[in-house]
């Protein structure tokens, strides 16, 4: 590859590996998946890199979404579940248990559920973008969303009944 | 906080837990080049074997009656014409371009779309011509990448797994097989060509056989990038020059090309070229001029001729192909342009929207 493009690849994982790492991680819970994802993505960038270059960032996130939903790359490992973070008392902080457990439920989405929800609520996306990322309809991204919601609904709303029998119970 | 905020916050949460990067663009690199097949080794006693071959002038065999006769080309005009022949939904029919060529497939650029909906349409999806009904069909989303054939209705499509396969407009499995590589489609759509990591192997259409033949590939300037000539029965390789200083953040340096007998991959002869030919249509119809690209200066194509190596003309694109004409289309993500091969524009069209974004192989009708 040509010096300048080389210097342009290696400029821009510098400049956005961090926000493609975010992506990775909020797609897959899990920090060494994330970094294959996203070394995977880049690696297929850099063998395309003086086709690619000038969107190249929307071509690595392409990438990185649909390797995460295809399944093809996911890692066997389960997502890391962070014990370490839960507060030592969660009634007494009611948002972050609520917010762990709505992390846990996230998690445990279909892949594609969750990249529509990754797409949405950390990168903004519109409908149209979300189904352009994706490679999907408009309508099928809606649907998703809508079923991904009630699912983390269903699964907070049992978090909540157990946590409750086991306030009950102590 | 309602549900949505909640979710907002938590996917925020875990993005915020996002390992911190770490030698990331070197292992991309690593991963990259592999996927490039890349193939860089050592000059050595291969110096010996090719000594004795002789460069010579031109790169046909002379009195090779194989070679398809070239198709006058219309003479130049000063002022660049601009037209579109195709009325209509570009998809209903052939879609015309320049100098007389045919889309003959679209290919997606955005490589990873390994289980997207089955459900994509000519507007957005991998396409290709179908001969039959004369109309653009829809292929399996699964597929990475689609080079069309030429002529005949066939594509190579790439599964993103290390595999190829032949398929048609009429959809089904195909006939697929364990190769890694990018195919060069012969100009009589009957055969594949592609690198190994051997030398290169050629695949038939209709059956799928595959043949191998071993070459020199240490010769191989960053990538072997093979071509066909003329003719189908040769295929050519360029060389790197073993006496220019080697680096992993240079491009090697291009010292000529070398030309195989595809039947048994016995090297013909050199010529001396200083580039990397294209891989599909990179060579006039009469084999006297080549579209190489310039591995250290980049674009644009440089139009050199065979026998002295002296370049006549630059064509800018990424997607460039000599026609049976003797004339040059490069194809953008807007338009077609018809250069004579000097570089000189003769005729532009405008390209439909749909087009964009997406690999466009060309052919006869």
């Amino acid at each position: 590859m040509e010096q300048s493009l080389e210097a342009e690849f290696t400029a821009f994982v510098t400049e956005r590996g961090s926000a493609l790492l975010r992506i990775a991680h909020a797609l897959t819970g899990d920090r060494r998946t994330a970094e294959d994802l996203v070394q995977g993505a880049l690696a297929k960038a850099y063998a395309r890199w003086p086709r690619i270059h000038a969107d190249a960032e929307a071509y690595v996130r392409r990438i990185i979404y649909n390797d995460q939903v295809s399944g093809w790359r996911r890692a066997a490992r389960r997502p890391e579940v962070p014990y370490a973070d839960l507060p030592e008392n969660p009634h007494r902080d009611q948002d972050v248990a609520e917010r762990l457990a709505l992390r846990q439920a996230l998690l445990s989405l279909p892949a594609r559920q969750r990249a529509v929800l990754v797409l949405r609520y950390l990168e903004d996306c519109t409908v149209e973008e979300t189904a352009r990322a994706l490679g999907c309809r408009p309508g099928t991204v809606a649907s998703q969303a809508s079923r991904a919601l009630a699912k983390l609904r269903d699964l907070i709303g049992v978090a909540d009944e157990r946590a409750w029998s086991m306030e009950g119970k102590s | 906080m309602n549900l949505e905020d909640n979710v907002r916050a938590a996917v925020r949460d875990l993005a915020d837990d996002a390992p911190v990067p770490h030698d990331l663009a070197a292992v991309a690199r690593v991963r990259g080049r592999r996927l490039r097949r890349r193939r860089q080794a050592g000059f050595g006693a291969l110096v010996v074997a090719v000594v004795a071959i002789v460069v010579t002038p031109f790169a046909l065999p002379r009195g090779d009656d194989r070679i398809p006769s070239v198709v006058p080309a219309p003479p130049a005009t000063d002022t660049p014409k601009t037209g579109n022949p195709n009325t209509g939904n570009w998809w209903e029919s052939p879609y015309r371009l320049p100098g007389g060529a045919i889309i003959t497939a679209l290919s997606h650029r955005d490589v990873g779309l390994v289980d997207a909906p089955p459900d994509k349409t000519v507007h957005d999806g991998n396409v290709l011509l179908n001969r039959k009904t004369g109309k653009y069909a829809v292929l399996p989303a699964s597929y990475y990448t689609i080079w069309g054939a030429p002529v005949g209705g066939r594509a190579v499509a790439s599964d993103g797994e290390g595999n190829i396969g032949i398929v048609d407009a009429a959809g089904g499995r195909g006939i697929w097989r364990d190769i890694a590589a990018d195919p060069v489609w012969s100009a009589d759509g009957t055969r594949i060509l592609f690198a190994t990591d051997e030398g290169f192997g050629i695949m038939a259409a209709a059956t799928g056989e595959v043949r191998y033949r071993s070459t020199p590939m240490d010769w191989c300037p960053d990538f072997c990038t093979f071509s066909w000539l003329p003719g189908d029965q040769q295929v050519a390789v360029a060389r790197r020059d073993p006496e220019a200083p080697q680096s992993e953040d240079q491009p090697d340096v291009v010292k000529d090309v070398a030309i195989y007998a595809a039947a048994d991959g016995r090297l013909v002869r050199i010529v001396p070229v200083p580039g990397v030919p294209l891989r599909q249509d990179a060579w006039s119809p009469d084999g006297r001029l080549v579209l190489v690209r310039d591995p250290v200066l980049g674009q644009p194509n440089h139009v050199v001729e065979v026998g002295t190596g002296r370049g006549i003309g630059r064509i800018p694109g990424e997607n460039v192909h000599f026609l049976p004409n003797g004339q040059i289309l490069s194809l953008t993500d807007r338009e077609a342009v018809l250069y004579d091969p000097t570089g000189k524009p003769l005729e532009t069209q405008t390209l439909p929207y749909d087009l964009r974004a997406r690999e466009l192989s060309i052919g006869r009708l």
